[in-house]
Parts: C-alpha cells; structure tokens; sequence
C-alpha cells in the first residue's frame, strides 16, 4: 500500500510543480523542462521519504521501509513519467491527422473540399515548425543554410533507424 | 529469488512485450497489422507479469491486502510502460520530428530547407494521413469531399484539444 500510496503522492506533486511552472510561463523547451521537474521530484522526494519513514505517516500509511519497496516505487514513478512525457508530446504539437479530422469535422454535413486542407495545412504549418523545434532541442544544427545532426538528433536517428530495421520496415512512415 | 523477480516483473513483462511485438512482425507480418502486433505483445506481456505476481502471491509471507497493492503498482508501471513503447513505435511510424531527423540521417552531407522539403513536404504528409485516415473508415471521400464516417478520431482529437487548453491554456500551438 505504502509504495502505491507515495509513488502516486510523487507523481501528483510533480504535476502540481509542472501545472505551476506552466502557469507563470511556458518553457522554451517543454520536453526537457518536465523531464528535470520529474527527476528531481524523486531525486528529492525518495530521499526524504527514505530518512523520515519512520515518521511520515499519511491516512495511516506509513513511508515505504526497505530497499526493494524503493526499487519498486522508483520504477513506478519512472514508467508514470515516460508515459506522462509522451503524451505531453501529443499535446505540445498539432498532429496533422487530429486537425485534419477537426476541419473535416467544422465543415459538417457539406463535407470538406480536397483542396482546403491542402491549402491550410502548408509546409509553414506542417513542416517548418518541426524544424525549429529541432534545432530548438539540439537536436539539429544550422551550418550556413544546411541542417546537421547533432551528437544527440544521430544518436535518436540510429535509435529510430535499427528498430525499423529490426521490424524489416521499408515505407519512410512519417 | 521471488522479491527481485516481484520488484522486477513489469521489466520482464515489458521484455516479453517487446520480444514478442518485434518476433511477430518480423515472422507473422502477413497475418499481423502492427497495430496488432502491439496489442499481442502487450497481452502476452501482461500474462508474463500475471504469471510472476501470481508466483509471488503464493510464495510471499506478507499479508493479502499488501499483496494486492503491490501487484497493483506491478500492473500500473507495466502498463505505462507498454503506453511508453507503444508511443515510440508510433513516434518511429507517424512523427514528423523523426522522419526529418531520419532524412537528414540518411544524407551524408546534411540538407538545406528545400532539399528536406523535398523529400518530406506537407503534401506528402497529408496524403499519408488520409489515406490513414480512409483506409480505417474515419474519413470517406464522396464527389471530391470529405466527411466524417466514424467519429473516434473525433472524439481523440477533441479530448486532446481539451487537455491543450487545461495543460497549456490553448487550442493549438499557433494560438
């Protein structure tokens, strides 16, 4: 019960911290800003939860004790976390499909013409923006007018690369 | 033995999920859509975890309720987890980020904005993603319009568009 208890107690005071930050200004980048609030919120709180167990005691629930209960409870509010950021990404970005099917939706009963969404949705709405946040996460770097990898974006790209390759995929996807 | 295999079991679910989504669209792919393949993987995976925190159950000298709980905590972390890998498969299939950072990937000496537009422009993106789109019956084309045919996406895209506005207190990103 302990471990569910306070690994939920983490979470909550981790989105509490993010939902704050949010509201005074949103950060320049998003992803990596709420991956810092996460890691430190147990890199502090599982450290506090460990040297006062014997003392925090909520709706008579006692702190986790041993080491294993910790193990657990890290695991927990990491998999939380992995699985809050990448929805966050679902969020930080338009998905071309979701507006696609809300335009179509607007036009209700008349239907929406082919053309429209061709012309609403350009490069400058659907391409050009992902660039930025590209070079935004230094992931992409500018040399003169030609984009580069950096370090990171090539690590992320082999990433991407060997699992397609593993799965025998051969459509660009995208 | 049993508590490193309890503290670890959605870890080993996880890699089962994985060995097996990754085994039946290598070997199975005639029979299996990915999307299949995932949902497989993640119910094998599932039956792994099962198997292990029903090893412990019998095993563990701690009382039922406590049991219960952390199974519970076992479920949850393996089933974010499976979330998590079924986010980056579709990040690797659908994501734009990644296509372009494949692109470049792919080229030796880096690409100017017209060479990525080029080879990945909004035109090739939305005729992916209505063919997506018609091809799982959200959408039908009739006399050269579109209609909505089943409204799942619909409502996908407007519960997003809801947490947009809670989280970042817009609709969109170009609000």
């Amino acid at each position: 019960m302990s471990v569910l208890f306070y690994g939920f107690c983490l979470v909550f005071i981790a989105l509490f911290i993010h939902f704050s930050v949010w509201k005074i200004r949103l950060p320049h980048n998003q992803t990596k800003t709420l991956l810092g609030i996460f890691s430190a919120t147990l890199a502090i709180g599982g450290p506090i939860l460990w040297k006062y167990s014997a003392d925090i005691r909520f709706f008579g629930i006692t702190a986790p004790a041993t080491i294993h209960e910790y193990l657990i409870l890290c695991i927990f509010f990491v998999s939380l976390t992995l699985a809050y950021v990448t929805t966050y990404s679902a969020l930080e970005v338009d998905s071309p499909s979701l507006v696609m099917v809300m335009e179509i939706a607007k036009a209700g009963s008349k239907g929406l013409d082919k053309n429209v969404l061709s012309q609403k949705l350009n490069n400058d709405i659907l391409v050009i923006p992902r660039i930025k946040d590209l070079v935004i996460g230094n992931l992409v770097y500018l040399d003169g007018n030609i984009y580069k990898l950096t370090e990171k974006g090539l690590f992320i790209a082999r990433l991407f690369a060997a699992y397609r390759k593993l799965m025998e995929k051969t459509e660009k996807g995208g | 033995m049993i508590i490193y295999l309890h503290t670890l079991s959605a870890i080993i679910g996880l890699t089962i999920n994985v060995i097996c989504q990754v085994c039946i669209c290598r070997y199975i792919n005639r029979k299996f859509s990915l999307l299949k393949s995932v949902y497989t993987g993640f119910v094998l995976g599932l039956c792994g975890l099962i198997l292990t925190e029903l090893y412990y159950l019998y095993q563990s000298p701690l009382p039922l309720r406590e049991k219960i709980c952390f199974i519970l905590v076992n479920v949850i972390t393996y089933s974010a987890l499976g979330y998590g890998y079924f986010h980056f498969i579709n990040l690797g299939e659908t994501a734009r980020r990644i296509r372009i950072l494949r692109e470049l990937y792919n080229s030796q000496n880096g690409l100017s904005l017209e060479g990525i537009l080029t080879k990945y422009n909004a035109q090739k993106i939305l005729s992916r993603r209505m063919n997506r789109l018609l091809n799982n019956n959200q959408v039908v084309c009739r006399n050269g319009r579109y209609y909505i045919n089943n409204p799942t996406m619909l409502i996908m895209a407007k519960i997003i568009v809801a947490m947009k506005l809670i989280v970042l207190g817009k609709k969109s990103e170009f609000n």
